[in-house]
């Protein structure tokens, strides 16, 4: 029992890998360190302001650590005073680290121009982050607004062009501006359930996942083998229909009528077997910690397994009618490369990493639910042009029916929910952070919790390094292909909203 | 002169009605293929859609080029040229394929004129752009309508026809056929008859909810594929040939209006071609190459014959 927990919650390869790297830290940086301990699925470095430097220069170039990937930075406040949290990523060795420390409450004001400064040298993705109003304003020639387009319309793009191409590209994300903080804190956990999926309204079950996984890795719950199939059915066709839409706005750029009024009709083949086991198509709001809320019966699962071979049957049409097509073939074969390289150092995640040429899947890789069980491959693209991009996400969507096919086919049986009380549960000053492979990629989710209150969460899906990553790619492109590459490279609005 | 205003009042109906057929089908095709039922104009009992959206461009105030008139006057004037049937032509000419094909050249330069005064942006690189794409387009064109001329010998659109009594021209020249076909359907997506507008695409967004301008653009750009549509008829199709006991005008009404869905539905399968270089490699790379072989191999066939080399 106490083995099979522990091979569950902490995957074994995994939890050696990061109490390595947390001996090899604490004996390289020993006197800059002020805490280490493992936060959930990352390892936490607690540091002051001064010694981030050096901290970084040390996990950059040291050749054991090779933490050579940004993943996201974000400022919170927690018990009045104010930090700013740095993920950084170690691609070979496979841990990801947050680097937290304290600002001062004028510094937060400000945006923290110098921390942001002296992590651009490190690593060019802070870039995005720095106060570049005056240079947009000095450089840009035009400013394109994608308002009928999804995903897009959550920034503006200034461009300064030379003729037809592409000189430089800015993102401007200030448009698209939520407040979050305060907000869930006098919520309930089970509110925050279902207000989480906002972040990623494309594929709602994956907030809430990484949610209610979060706190069961905290309370070291083990879930049921059979809510964890239910789970891996809902991610999975939830995955099929975000790659769907994914496609229908692919076909809408590119104007293939009857692709994309196919495509939409899948997905509602799709959104009616989720809404048939949920209630509902967008916002689910069916997880729960040790669980799911309902279960599943055999009507549905027969539903599901006789669904499968049409929606195979339909999407191999699509993919015919788009791969096929010369005209298709030609307009994305060869635009918006990303090499392998910007697409490590950029930290891109999902299929947009996958089709660059590089197998990282986290269902794989840090052995989430019980995909370990099921025979599936994570496929990759050659090249990392848009074409890349819409073939890997075709072929996901196979992969994921096969997925469902082996989960229906061996549903195991038993509870479907452990319950727990959390009103009598009180945490001390705890903080975790988890991550689940999203269909745009790796979403995160970083909390402290004390007592029974969530003091902070930071939510991080994964669209906005893809944005940042958009903004190198544009360069050298023609001004007619923009809508094409940044449609491929999957952008979620609701990822991109910042408080 | 009676005879003469007679038989332009029946040319301007045929081309009316036909507009108007047109328009219906092309609707009614979008809301099929756009897999909608449509709001009910869009249905099948409505087939007053396209007056109603004829009133609705109407009601709105728009400013209007000098260029954007004289296109839409001189898509006309290529009907005066044209046979639509055997005895319906407004002036009987030797030449009279010569002459609608130099009508069509100009009226591809007033549209290209048309285009260049209403470019805001870059204006050299998007006109060279244009130019290269229209330009395209015309060549293929002019060389399989040469490679007719070599196979009938004659520049009269009756006389053409009349030689394809036994034979239509499309069993010789199949290539020929391809080629205008394809070019056809290229300037149908760039001319935006269903609704998806390349050349002028950037204007759109400046003339949101275009009056006036939009119905004469429409109709000019229908004109245009009217022609295109009849020299198809006419030079591979047999023109107004009976068929048996079917009359010629019915036969040239099927072919006309064959050809038309044929090019409706080819439009919404296939995507938008929005990408200059796209254009530019299917233009030079595929309609170019075989409407040149085609010429050369109807020319030296021309020539063996003439000659008796063999």
């Amino acid at each position: 029992m106490i083995e099979d927990i522990y091979n569950k919650v902490y995957s074994l390869p995994e939890a050696i890998l990061v109490g390595e790297a947390e001996k090899k830290i604490e004996s390289v940086l020993k006197d800059r360190i002020k805490k280490i301990y493992k936060a959930g699925q990352d390892l936490l470095i607690e540091i002051s302001k001064e010694d981030l430097h050096q901290v970084v220069k040390e996990l950059k170039e040291n050749p054991e650590l090779q933490v050579n990937r940004f993943q996201s930075i974000a400022s919170y406040r927690s018990k009045n005073k104010d930090f700013i949290l740095i993920s950084l990523t170690s691609f070979i060795y496979n841990f990801s680290f947050l680097i937290k420390l304290q600002i001062s409450d004028k510094e937060s004001r400000g945006g923290c121009p110098e921390i942001i400064e002296m992590m651009a040298g490190f690593y060019k993705a802070f870039d995005f982050y720095r106060d570049r109003s005056e240079l947009i304003s000095e450089k840009s020639d035009m400013e394109i607004f994608y308002r009928d387009q999804d995903g897009l319309d959550c920034f503006d793009l200034n461009i300064s062009a030379d003729g037809d191409t592409v000189r430089e590209a800015f993102a401007d994300i200030d448009i698209s501006r939520v407040i979050n903080s305060g907000y869930y804190r006098d919520l309930e956990i089970y509110n925050l359930i279902a207000y989480i999926s906002r972040f990623d309204w494309k594929a709602g079950i994956f907030p809430e996942i990484c949610l209610c996984s979060a706190f069961e890795q905290l309370l070291q719950l083990k879930v049921p083998e059979r809510a964890v199939y239910i789970r891996m059915v809902l991610c999975e066709l939830y995955r099929i229909s975000n790659h769907i839409y994914f496609i229908s706005n692919i076909c809408t750029s590119l104007g293939c009528d009857v692709a994309y009024n196919l495509s939409l009709l899948e997905r509602e083949r799709v959104l009616r077997s989720i809404e048939f086991i949920t209630g509902a198509r967008i916002i689910p709001n069916f997880i729960r910690i040790g669980g799911v809320k309902k279960d599943l019966n055999e009507e549905v699962l027969l539903n599901i397994k006789r669904g499968l071979p049409v929606l195979y049957r339909n999407i191999k049409k699509i993919e015919s009618m788009i791969i096929d097509n010369f005209l298709v073939k030609e307009r994305l074969k060869g635009i918006g490369i990303i090499s392998k390289d910007a697409a490590l150092s950029y930290g891109i995640t999902g299929p947009n990493l996958r089709a660059s040429g590089i197998r990282y899947d986290l269902r794989k890789d840090r052995d989430l639910a019980s995909y370990k069980d099921l025979l599936f491959t994570s496929p990759i693209g050659r090249k990392g042009d848009c074409l890349d991009r819409v073939m890997v996400r075709f072929k996901e969507i196979y992969q994921s029916l096969r997925i469902i096919n082996q989960a229906v086919k061996r549903f195991p049986k038993g509870l479907y929910i452990k319950k727990i009380n959390l009103s009598h549960i009180e945490f001390q000053f705890e903080s975790v952070s988890y991550g689940v492979e999203c269909p745009h990629g790796l979403f995160k989710i970083y909390m402290e919790l004390e007592k029974s209150n969530i003091n902070s969460i930071i939510v991080k899906g994964p669209s906005i390094n893809s944005l940042i990553l958009g903004e190198e790619v544009l360069k050298g492109n023609k001004i007619e292909d923009i809508n094409i590459i940044l449609t491929s490279l999957d952008i979620s609005s609701g990822e991109i909203m910042t408080d | 002169m009676l005879i003469f205003l007679k038989k332009m009042l029946y040319i301007l109906i045929i081309l009316a009605v036909n507009l108007y057929i047109c328009e219906y089908i092309s609707n009614k095709l979008s809301a099929r293929v756009e897999l909608r039922r449509g709001y009910s104009m869009t249905r099948m009992k409505s087939t007053g859609f396209p007056l109603v959206r004829f009133l609705k461009y109407l009601s709105k105030d728009n400013r209007l080029s000098i260029w954007t008139y004289f296109t839409f006057l001189f898509s006309f004037l290529i009907w005066t040229t044209v046979p639509i049937t055997s005895n319906l032509v407004l002036v009987e000419m030797d030449y009279s394929l010569l002459t609608a094909v130099a009508f069509y050249i100009g009226l591809i330069i007033m549209l290209f004129l048309d285009l260049c005064s209403t470019s805001y942006n870059d204006i050299f690189s998007e006109v060279s752009k244009k130019l290269l794409i229209l330009l395209s387009f015309l060549v293929p064109c002019l060389l399989s309508i040469a490679s007719i001329v070599f196979i009938n010998k004659t520049l009269n659109l009756k006389e053409i026809v009349n030689s394809q009594h036994q034979y239509w021209n499309i069993i010789f020249q199949p290539l020929g056929f391809i080629t205008l076909f394809a070019s056809s359907l290229l300037q149908l997506k760039l001319l935006g008859i269903s609704g998806k507008n390349y050349l002028s695409g950037n204007i759109k967004i400046s003339r949101e909810g275009a009056g006036l301008a939009k119905v004469i653009e429409r109709i000019s750009a229908y004109m245009i594929l009217f022609f295109l549509i009849m020299l198809l008829g006419i030079l591979y199709l047999g023109g107004w040939q009976n068929l048996y006991f079917i009359r010629g005008e019915i036969m040239i009404a099927v072919k006309f209006y064959f050809i038309y869905i044929i090019l409706l539905l080819l439009d919404k399968a296939t995507s938008r071609i929005d990408n200059y270089k796209l254009f530019v490699k299917i233009n030079w790379g595929f309609l170019l190459p075989l409407s040149l072989v085609n010429f050369a191999v109807t020319f030296g066939f021309s020539i063996v014959r003439n000659y008796n080399l063999f």
